[in-house]
């Protein structure tokens, strides 16, 4: 090996370093903009209220995509995620707020489930894509069966934390995504746990060789992921007051596209919490982007498109670039 | 704990007020802002078409102050809608019509609404909540005019099908209660046949062109927008064209102008134009006027003799509505208050 090269490299730029962070900073940058231009032509966003007003319909699909990161961490993709948190929210709406104990218990199985299907993907080598839209189907019909029209009432606490309103001027929404962001983060890029999940999606046979179970790893990753989407739940309910199992089918290809943007990778590997959060807010944003510019009716969706593209065309020449 | 539930919206509302407590309404003129949920059919883009033309001239003639109108983005979303409403709320229009996309999930950001002292009106659907004005057109009335078009049609007597819609839902259950009724009046109309359609031309094509062999003669297919299809299934087999219930659309009405259809046809459909009818209704309320909480507007009704008439006021895809104007909401407005809905006139025939 020759020397001279070696010592470049690491005087310049950690490449993974670098290609893990830049397309989440790209979406940063595009959220920022998206802000501002949405502050120029309502300046009544920059307060508590406004704030609060644009970014809590953001919230519930800021956690369902920390939930659809870490599916992608492992290399998996999660079909069943929109269906799931639709699901929750009837469990929320009915029996968690008329029997609590009953409510935790449905809860807690439903976090359970996403575990077995994390054996049932591992142990029988099902492909994730599969048993998770198989999976979406069991959530859709669960869903029914507890609410089978839209209805139900979200707990009074729910109701309580809608209109929570945090000291300083911090908008309640914020608080609760950089919460759940911050755990993502913890769990995935600060503890062991977190590295066995990005080894299982990047090279599972190391993590066999390294002694990890890659059963139980797959499991808790999906368990994981089952609790994020119960909190996604959650959240959910206290924004529509009530339950709807299909309430958010549009969450499952959203996440995936907030999880890319934020730089994520389809092959595994790579867990970006804050990244995700950043393309998660500039998803969430552009409907009131749209709305505040008040485009013709016929443009609204392809500007949209156009803008999801834009940052991703922006990711790839900034991938070009730091390699 | 529905009285907690209020308690704390209207906590928030106070807490929101303090954002709107901004300049004071400086005309009397209301703004208005329309959300819809989607824009995906051709029921939804007429009407949007019928409602800009609408609050346009309405504008012009100094009723509102401005409008606007978005459309949520996606397929029909509850959550994309209620971030679009609550981006609009952040422009504390007077006015808010909704088209929503959910009969409930909307509820919490509607009540925060109500509270900012917006007069919010959701047509084309309906809600729990106290505080909405709902302006809407009843099933019932929709099943009523169009079974009993296809049982004068045929005579009031003879072999019919009943094409039925989206399966299970309680608009479908609600109309075919009338249908049911409405038959029972007419003993001398036999049902031979009853398939779901899902009040679509392509699905009714199908399921007559699957049974239609085995189906004694028929006369007349009652249902609620399908006609095209089961004319086209009928001619391919070779059989008597029935009397159908076509959808107020260019196509069809063109379709059905050009001969095809047995006398006695008629098309019927909620009307696009509700949007428009909402806009007049909720100006009303804004200028003080009691108002019925639910007030119902007639569907869109298109007879054999006033068809051609139609046809030269509805474009190829577009779906036909009533041309609502201030003093026809009047009227049917008052027929709402005085309960003679049943009764009250249908407007004229739109002039383009």
């Amino acid at each position: 090996m020759n020397t001279a090269i070696l010592q470049q490299a690491q005087l310049t730029w950690p490449r993974g370093l670098g290609r893990r962070v830049l397309p989440g900073c790209l979406t940063l940058v595009a959220m920022v903009l998206i802000l501002i231009v949405c502050g120029m032509i309502q300046p009544r966003i920059w307060s508590q209220n406004g704030l609060t007003l644009i970014m809590s319909p953001i919230v519930a699909l800021a956690i369902a995509s920390m939930a659809q990161m870490v599916m992608m961490s492992i290399g998996d993709i999660d079909l069943g995620i929109g269906f799931f948190v639709g699901m929750v929210t009837t469990i929320v709406a009915t029996l968690l707020r008329d029997t609590p104990v009953l409510g935790v218990l449905a809860l807690a199985g439903a976090v359970l489930a996403y575990a077995l299907l994390g054996a049932l993907v591992q142990l029988r080598a099902v492909p994730s894509l599969i048993a998770t839209l198989g999976a979406s189907f069991v959530w859709l019909g669960l869903g029914l069966f507890v609410l089978p029209v839209p209805g139900g009432m979200a707990p009074d606490w729910l109701f309580a934390y809608a209109f929570w309103k945090p000291p300083l001027s911090i908008p309640a929404p914020l608080v609760t995504m950089v919460a759940a962001t911050a755990l993502t983060w913890f769990v995935t890029r600060r503890t062991g746990l977190g590295v066995r999940f990005r080894s299982l999606g990047s090279n599972p046979v190391a993590l066999t060789r390294s002694g990890s179970s890659l059963v139980v790893t797959r499991m808790l990753a999906y368990a994981m992921v089952g609790v994020l989407g119960v909190l996604a739940g959650i959240t959910l309910t206290a924004e529509i007051g009530g339950g709807d199992v299909n309430a958010v089918p549009g969450y499952t290809l959203t996440t995936v596209a907030a999880v890319i943007l934020g730089g994520g990778m389809f092959t595994g590997g790579r867990a970006v919490a804050w990244g995700t959060l950043a393309g998660a807010i500039t998803l969430g944003l552009l409907t009131v982007l749209l709305t505040l510019l008040s485009l013709s009716s016929n443009l609204q969706p392809a500007v949209q498109g156009f803008i999801v593209i834009a940052v991703l065309a922006g990711r790839l020449v900034v991938e070009r670039m730091s390699r | 704990m529905k009285n907690l539930f209020a308690a704390t919206l209207v906590a928030a509302a106070t807490a929101t007020s303090a954002l709107v407590a901004g300049p004071a309404m400086a005309a009397d003129k209301p703004t208005v802002a329309l959300s819809n949920a989607f824009l995906g059919n051709a029921w939804r883009r007429s009407m949007i078409t019928a409602f800009e033309e609408a609050a346009t001239k309405a504008e012009a003639d100094g009723l509102i102050a401005s409008f606007q109108v978005s459309n949520a983005p996606g397929e029909n979303s509850a959550t994309e809608q209620i971030a679009q409403l609550k981006a609009l709320l952040l422009d504390e229009p007077d006015i808010l019509l909704v088209n929503p996309a959910s009969p409930t999930a909307l509820n919490p950001t509607l009540q925060q609404a109500c509270n900012m002292g917006i007069v919010v009106a959701v047509f084309d659907s309906s809600t729990d909540l106290e505080c909405v004005h709902i302006v809407t057109n009843s099933f019932g009335d929709w099943a009523r005019l169009s079974t009993q078009a296809v049982i004068d049609g045929i005579g009031g007597k003879g072999n019919v099908i009943i094409a039925r819609g989206v399966q299970g839902s309680p608009p479908e259950i609600e109309m075919y209660e009338v249908q049911t009724e409405l038959l029972k009046a007419n003993p001398d109309v036999k049902v031979v046949g009853e398939f779901f359609t899902f009040c679509d031309s392509a699905k009714a094509q199908e399921a007559l062109l699957g049974t239609i062999a085995s189906l004694p003669e028929v006369d007349g297919v009652i249902g609620c927008g399908e006609g095209l299809g089961a004319v086209q299934a009928f001619q391919t087999a070779g059989r008597d064209i029935p009397v159908v219930a076509f959808a107020p659309s260019g196509r069809a009405l063109k379709f059905w102008g050009e001969g095809n259809g047995a006398p006695g046809s008629v098309a019927v459909m909620s009307d696009p134009g509700q949007g428009v009818a909402a806009l007049f209704t909720a100006i009303n309320i804004y200028n003080g006027q009691e108002v019925p909480r639910t007030t119902i507007f007639p569907p869109v009704v298109v007879s054999d003799e006033e068809r051609d008439q139609w046809i030269a006021a509805v474009g190829d895809d577009e779906i036909a509505s009533w041309q609502w104007t201030q003093e026809l909401v009047d009227a049917q407005l008052k027929a709402n208050i005085d309960g003679m809905v049943a009764e009250a006139a249908l407007p004229p025939v739109p002039v383009r």
